[in-house]
């Protein structure tokens, strides 16, 4: 330290302590500093000031930044692909700030265009991909070869770093990794892994099996849920004598949704007796006839029974069982078996049977992707979100469509309600015509229902049809419902001008 | 038509409530009669009332002017308006401005041409016997005061140390209130504010005896400039009468002769100030806008001050060039100026000049420092520096090797980082002897302000 350093730091303890009760005692330094505080410094409690002032000023006016070790901070690789346009960056940042519910819109409209989030929105953009790491595979894309790099520097947004690299990562690499890595490390190479399709991910899993906890055990099993096939079978029914309750409650979820498991076999074994089919005659109709299991043993536990019903589900034991094990049976068995239409199997159902039945056939339907079971159980129930899912991605909207033009207003829009992916054009003119009409002929202005279902349904509309919405939807007086449809017409708007500010 | 970017316009909003309300309203449905030409844009907007109101805007300065009820200028309705007219322009059409618009350009234009008013001091210049005699009678008064409150500085600051600075942690908010009101009395109003500021620093944190101990001397140094005013040179007596607080007539100085050239807005920054005793009720807002001449190589410092609900200056949007005259205020580094007139709304800047490093930026502050001791905040760029960090602190890091910190009070560390990708960036700064609070980026022609309004 140079005699100025030194000086001043004595004259900062001086100060602290207070010349009254401490002499000031201030070493004389050389050269011109030496001959600038001259007198000064022979009664330096009666000049302190002045000398305090003349070496604070020094200090500063000489003070230099030091150098710093050579830094292993590797610059980014330069982006090939161009930032979005302001007008986009801008509404993004408003997105992020205000509207987060419309971010992932944002985001999968910003992925075909071949553009990339600019650099200094990256720092907000992961922080939200951090909160939200179901929304990863959307993320990722989005954010070049900056973002990818930015995210390596900071430990909050580690699990994005990774999950970029495992993209690329060689087998050997990825073993390496998952040797080494924590709880959060392996679920996201796993899922990464299982996207990728390769037995890579089970033979990792079943390698460091043992060592891990009860939960991790968990945690990791159920990503086999991405890209479920028969070659897990063998895994997942060894699990199924895993010590851990939760383990094996996944393992038998996961084994049910594969038919041709071994697990399905023992159920289809167990509640085929228990259903039977009692052929209509003249003079009464065709029937399902019900018998309920009389035990839930090990064997039927081990399959994922369990033996006590929710309380809220106010259901028999023997009820809940058969419940269960419907659920995992492929619904074509029974129409197999007893050579009918899953419609005239519906239909045969006893009134009493008709909700544990038909509710487990929709479960088993979706699960099994059974077309001809979910078409008929559609048409009893096309309000069914997960039958609605279970239909080929080209059958989907055609089926809303048809409902929305055919059935009376409310049901119709609650079957738009459970179609959960964005709507076409022509879809979303068809509704808004329909509410008008049902605004113009009945009570709509007081349907509270029929508003949540607007404010629902609304970031799901094509938004490029809002000029002809607000066309057929303004100009209503009740208040209420004005404020409904401008809410709705102004949302329509801000998604289409964000989504044509993205258009390269 | 319009250059003005989505981020300058929403710098302009009085408060983050207003940035988003004025971004609601920038949706075409909300407006009817859209219509704008060379020098304006206006519309009108449907709010609760049953008249829509009239939104217009000067786009020359820009300046706002609104039907509506909301004391926040600008408000949303010309937020909204401004930020539709530079996101969709085509929606704007060219025709003749209707009566209300063309009424208050003309009106504007009026104000424009007028030359600035006579003080009462320029006045008495006009009759020279009596106006000389109120002003030697007035200035003797001011001397008198002055001398008598910073006696009683003097006479404070000297206890100060003589107790230890040790003793000055545990004060009420009176312990520096007190000594700061009679310096208002004593009509040095600029001292006042250095002694309240004084207040905030044995809280701040590692290190603040020594802060502590640089200002009191900081104002040792004025009080001792005081006593031989009379024996400095004209523009250290000029920096002295400036510390103590006289302030410079502007009109005065307008009517001297700038310099004419081209300047670059590098940057700016807002802070609050409590008025008088330390509440937070009234909060003056004070606006440093940084420039530089690209033809002479210097800084200039154009201050505005807004009290609550007052509108801030938005004539100098940080990242714009323009050709501009401005008059500097005397002083030993001339720093603080004023615009005395400008061509045009400028365009924007591709690049942010700055010093190549650490010892050529802080061998400025040092020439500054000599010839001013009180420059409190100092405009530095570095033109090629790397956003990096020391254990947890942010810094940055110029082409030797140095690096210096950046303020603690810097919220947005990682907006910079992400921007230079490990590359170097120019950056611009204000720099305090110690920190540095970054303002604006550039990086291969994009000029980024990093504090947006939010």
């Amino acid at each position: 330290m140079n005699d100025a350093s030194t000086l001043w730091n004595e004259a900062v303890t001086a100060a602290v302590l207070g010349s009254e009760s401490h002499p000031v005692a201030l070493t004389r330094p050389s050269g011109a500093l030496g001959e600038l505080l001259g007198a000064w410094l022979d009664d330096p409690a009666q000049n302190f000031l002045s000398i305090a002032a003349t070496l604070s000023l020094y200090c500063s006016a000489g003070r230099l930044p030091a150098v710093l070790p050579a830094a292993t901070l590797a610059p980014c690789e330069p982006d090939d692909r161009s930032p979005c346009r302001p007008a986009a960056s801008a509404r993004l940042a408003t997105l992020l700030e205000h509207h987060t519910d419309l971010l992932l819109e944002w985001l999968e409209a910003l992925r075909p265009t071949g553009q990339r989030i600019p650099e200094e929105l990256l720092p907000e953009v992961l922080d939200w991909g951090h909160r939200h790491p179901e929304h990863l595979t959307r993320l990722l894309p989005t954010l070049g070869k900056r973002g990818v790099w930015l995210a390596g520097h900071h430990p909050a947004w580690a699990e994005i770093a990774l999950a970029a690299w495992v993209e690329n990562a060689s087998p050997t690499e990825i073993e390496t990794t998952w040797g080494t890595g924590n709880r959060a490390a392996r679920r996201l190479l796993l899922e990464s892994l299982r996207q990728q399709a390769t037995p890579l991910a089970r033979h990792l899993l079943a390698a460091t099996w043992e060592e891990g906890s009860a939960e991790e055990r968990t945690e990791l099993l159920a990503v086999l849920e991405t890209g479920l096939g028969p070659q897990d079978e063998p895994f997942l029914e060894a699990t199924l004598d895993d010590r851990s309750k939760e383990v094996r409650r996944v393992a038998a979820g996961l084994l049910a949704r594969l038919p041709a498991s071994r697990l399905v076999q023992r159920q289809v074994e167990r509640a085929r007796p228990l259903l039977s089919w009692k052929a209509g005659g003249l003079l009464r109709k065709a029937q399902v006839e019900v018998a309920l299991p009389e035990s839930c043993d090990k064997a039927m536990q081990r399959d994922g029974v369990e033996p006590k019903p929710p309380p809220r589900l106010k259901m028999g034991e023997k009820a809940w069982w058969l419940a269960q094990m419907l659920k995992t049976i492929p619904p074509v068995t029974w129409s197999r078996a007893w050579g009918q239409r899953p419609a005239a199997i519906l239909e045969a159902v006893p009134a009493e049977w008709r909700d544990l039945l038909h509710e487990s056939w929709i479960t088993a339907a979706a699960h099994n992707a059974d077309l001809d079971w979910v078409e008929a159980l559609l048409a009893r129930y096309p309000a069914s979100a997960e039958l609605l899912e279970a239909l080929p991605a080209g059958h989907r909207e055609p089926f809303v469509f048809d409902r929305i033009q055919n059935q009376p207003p409310l049901e119709g829009m609650a079957v738009a309600r459970a179609y959960r992916h964005p709507w076409s054009a022509r879809l979303t003119r068809a509704v808004v015509g329909r509410l008008y009409r049902y605004y113009q002929n009945g009570d709509a202005s007081r349907d509270i229902s029929l508003r949540l279902l607007l404010e629902e349904t609304g970031p799901r509309m094509d938004a490029s049809v809002f000029a002809e919405a607000a066309k057929t939807l303004e100009g209503h007086e009740e208040v209420g419902w004005q404020r409904t449809v401008e809410n709705l017409l102004t949302l329509l708007e801000f998604r289409h001008l964000m989504l044509e500010e993205l258009q390269p | 038509m319009s250059p003005w970017t989505v981020d300058q316009i929403l710098a302009l909003a009085p408060d983050a409530g207003s940035a988003k309300a004025g971004k609601e309203l920038a949706v075409a449905r909300k407006w009817v009669n859209l219509g704008a030409n060379a020098e304006a844009a206006w519309g009108e907007c449907q709010g609760s009332a049953r008249v829509p109101y009239q939104t217009q805007i000067d786009l020359r300065e820009p300046a706002f002017k609104c039907s509506c009820p909301s004391r926040k200028f600008p408000c949303k309705h010309g937020l909204g308006l401004f930020l539709l007219l530079a996101g969709q322009p085509a929606i704007f059409r060219h025709i003749e401005p209707p009566a209300w618009v063309s009424d208050w350009l003309a009106k504007r234009s009026q104000k424009a041409e007028q030359p600035p008013k006579p003080s009462a001091q320029i006045a008495e210049k006009a009759d020279p016997a009596a106006g000389q005699k109120a002003q030697a009678k007035r200035a003797a008064q001011r001397a008198a005061r002055v001398a008598q409150g910073l006696e009683e500085l003097q006479r404070w600051l000297n206890d100060l140390t003589r107790q230890g600075l040790a003793s000055a942690q545990g004060q009420p908010d009176s312990f520096w209130e007190a000594p700061a009101a009679r310096l208002v009395d004593a009509q040095a109003p600029g001292l006042a504010r250095r002694v309240r500021q004084l207040a905030a620093i044995p809280a701040s944190g590692e290190g603040w005896q020594g802060r502590l101990l640089e200002q009191a001397g900081r104002l040792h140094l004025a009080i001792e400039g005081y006593r031989r005013l009379e024996n400095l040179p004209p523009e250290n007596q000029a920096d002295v009468r400036s510390v103590i607080g006289w302030a410079q007539d502007q009109d005065e100085l307008l009517l001297q002769a700038g310099r004419q050239e081209r300047w670059l807005v590098l940057g700016r920054r807002v802070e609050e100030e409590a008025l008088g005793a330390l509440t937070r009720a009234s909060m003056l807002k004070i606006q440093r806008t940084w420039l530089w001449g690209l033809d002479t190589h210097r800084p200039a410092l154009v201050l505005h001050f807004a009290t609550p609900g007052q509108p801030l200056d938005a004539s100098l949007p940080p990242g714009t060039q323009l050709e501009a005259e401005l008059v500097y205020f005397p002083g030993a580094f001339p720093l603080r100026a004023v615009v005395k007139q400008r061509a045009g709304t400028g365009q924007p800047a591709a690049a942010l000049p700055g010093y190549a490093d650490w010892q050529a930026a802080t061998a400025a502050y040092a020439a500054a420092l000599a010839a001013n001791p009180w420059v409190d905040t100092f405009p530095l760029a570095l033109e090629a520096a790397v956003p990096r960090q020391n254990g947890e602190k942010w810094g940055l890091c110029d082409p030797a090797g140095r690096w210096n910190p950046l303020s603690p009070d810097c919220t947005f560390p990682w907006q910079l980082f992400a921007l230079s990708g490990g590359h170097p960036l120019a950056v611009f700064g204000e720099y305090d002897g110690d920190f540095l609070y970054p303002l604006s980026a550039c990086t291969q022609g994009r000029w980024i302000n990093l504090e947006r309004a939010r």
